[in-house]
């Protein structure tokens, strides 16, 4: 079946389609997904930050400028949905970062190596202060050039590369030896 | 740091951004989830704005909003010289007239050379599209409209051809949390774009 453009579903909605903005939770549900839980470090987090970005995004749905580039105005949403969930959480996030990773990886079916790099390299990002976590996913992790990147944060070029630079040679002090060549 | 070394660093950070890519699916149960609460969450701000309201007047108020009307004519063509300060330039311009009472009639104004349509959009329309819209003045490709706000703080930004969204350069800017740029007017005993 082809493929309805973002345009046409956004438009639909704003006319009170709730299933053409259905369409758009499906679509975008998996991509915003790993940001989410990278970012938050745990699932069920994820989810509610989520589902809160996406009811937002319904709600203001006429303040989407450009509604051809709805996927971009709800991924800013989505990293600004993380950024106060991250606030609120403040001091109780280490410890809950790491039970989930710790639930995570007895769930997960891989080889065991394979879960315990991935556990680490998790644990690491997890310990990165939020700017540093954000660009660094945003960069390396989403690929997103420096210019989508200051569109979407607000923050200025220099200071994102600044962050990402910090994050790398944070992960690459904690991660060295652990993380192999494959 | 040798070239080297920066070479060896890149890689290891591809390395570690690679085991973050593994994509994640949520399960069908999230996107229950999310339409539900849509759903009972109501509808988009233009399903809002649609919903029947009650609007009241008094005597006073419609004497006051004539009033108000009879003074935009008068400062109106004021805010189409301002704009068109340059020649073939494309810019905006709101201009605002303090009425007696709580009424206040304020003018939008766009220079859009070729549109073939303009709108203005703000939270006093509940940002609904194609709800306001502005008629051509003359044939400079300026465009009008007069509405009676009320005062205080309002957020707005037009429309061009239905697709274009335009802020306005004279006016405080506001870049709001879903990254959207509007302009701001303030409406009470000092009226002026972006106060």
């Amino acid at each position: 079946m082809e493929r309805r453009p973002d345009e046409s579903l956004v438009h639909a909605a704003r006319q009170g389609d709730v299933s053409a903005f259905g369409a758009l939770v499906h679509r975008y549900r998996d991509r915003h997904a790993r940001f989410a839980i990278r970012m938050l470090g745990s699932r069920d987090d994820a989810e509610d930050v989520l589902q809160s970005a996406f009811v937002r995004a319904h709600r203001h749905l006429a303040k989407c400028g450009d509604p051809a580039r709805f996927g971009a105005w709800l991924h800013r949403i989505v990293v600004n949905e993380c950024r106060t969930f991250a606030t609120r959480r403040g001091a109780r996030e280490q410890r809950l970062v790491r039970d989930d990773l710790l639930l995570a990886s007895i769930e997960d079916e891989s080889a065991p190596a394979d879960v315990e790099m991935r556990s680490e390299v998790q644990h690491a990002l997890a310990a990165l202060p939020a700017d540093l976590r954000e660009a660094f996913l945003l960069k390396h992790v989403e690929e997103l050039s420096y210019a989508e990147m200051v569109e979407l944060t607000g923050a200025g070029e220099s200071a994102l590369k600044m962050r990402v630079k910090r994050a790398s040679d944070q992960l690459r002090d904690q991660l060295e030896g652990i993380v192999r060549n494959d | 740091m040798t070239d080297q070394d920066r070479e060896d660093g890149a890689e290891f950070i591809e390395r570690v951004a690679r085991v973050l890519r593994a994509p994640e699916v949520l399960d069908d149960g999230f996107e229950r989830r999310v339409m539900a609460t849509v759903r009972a969450d109501g509808g988009s701000d233009r399903a809002r704005w649609r919903r029947p309201f009650t609007l009241t007047s008094t005597p006073l108020r419609a004497l006051a909003m004539a009033a108000g009307f009879a003074a935009i004519v008068a400062t109106g063509t004021v805010g189409v010289q301002r704009m068109l300060g340059g020649p073939g330039a494309e810019g905006t311009v709101a201009t605002a007239v303090n009425a007696t009472d709580t009424v206040h009639v304020v003018r939008f104004v766009l220079a859009a050379a070729g549109a073939r349509e303009v709108t203005v959009v703000g939270d006093f329309n509940g940002w609904t599209r194609g709800a306001t819209r502005l008629a051509p003045v003359g044939a400079d490709g300026v465009w009008s409209v007069s509405l009676p706000l009320g005062a205080g703080r309002h957020e707005y930004a037009f429309v061009v051809d239905g697709e274009r969204w335009v802020a306005d350069p004279l006016a405080l800017r506001h870049v709001d949390e879903f990254g959207t740029e509007s302009s701001i007017l303030r409406v009470g005993a000092e009226v002026q774009p972006g106060a």
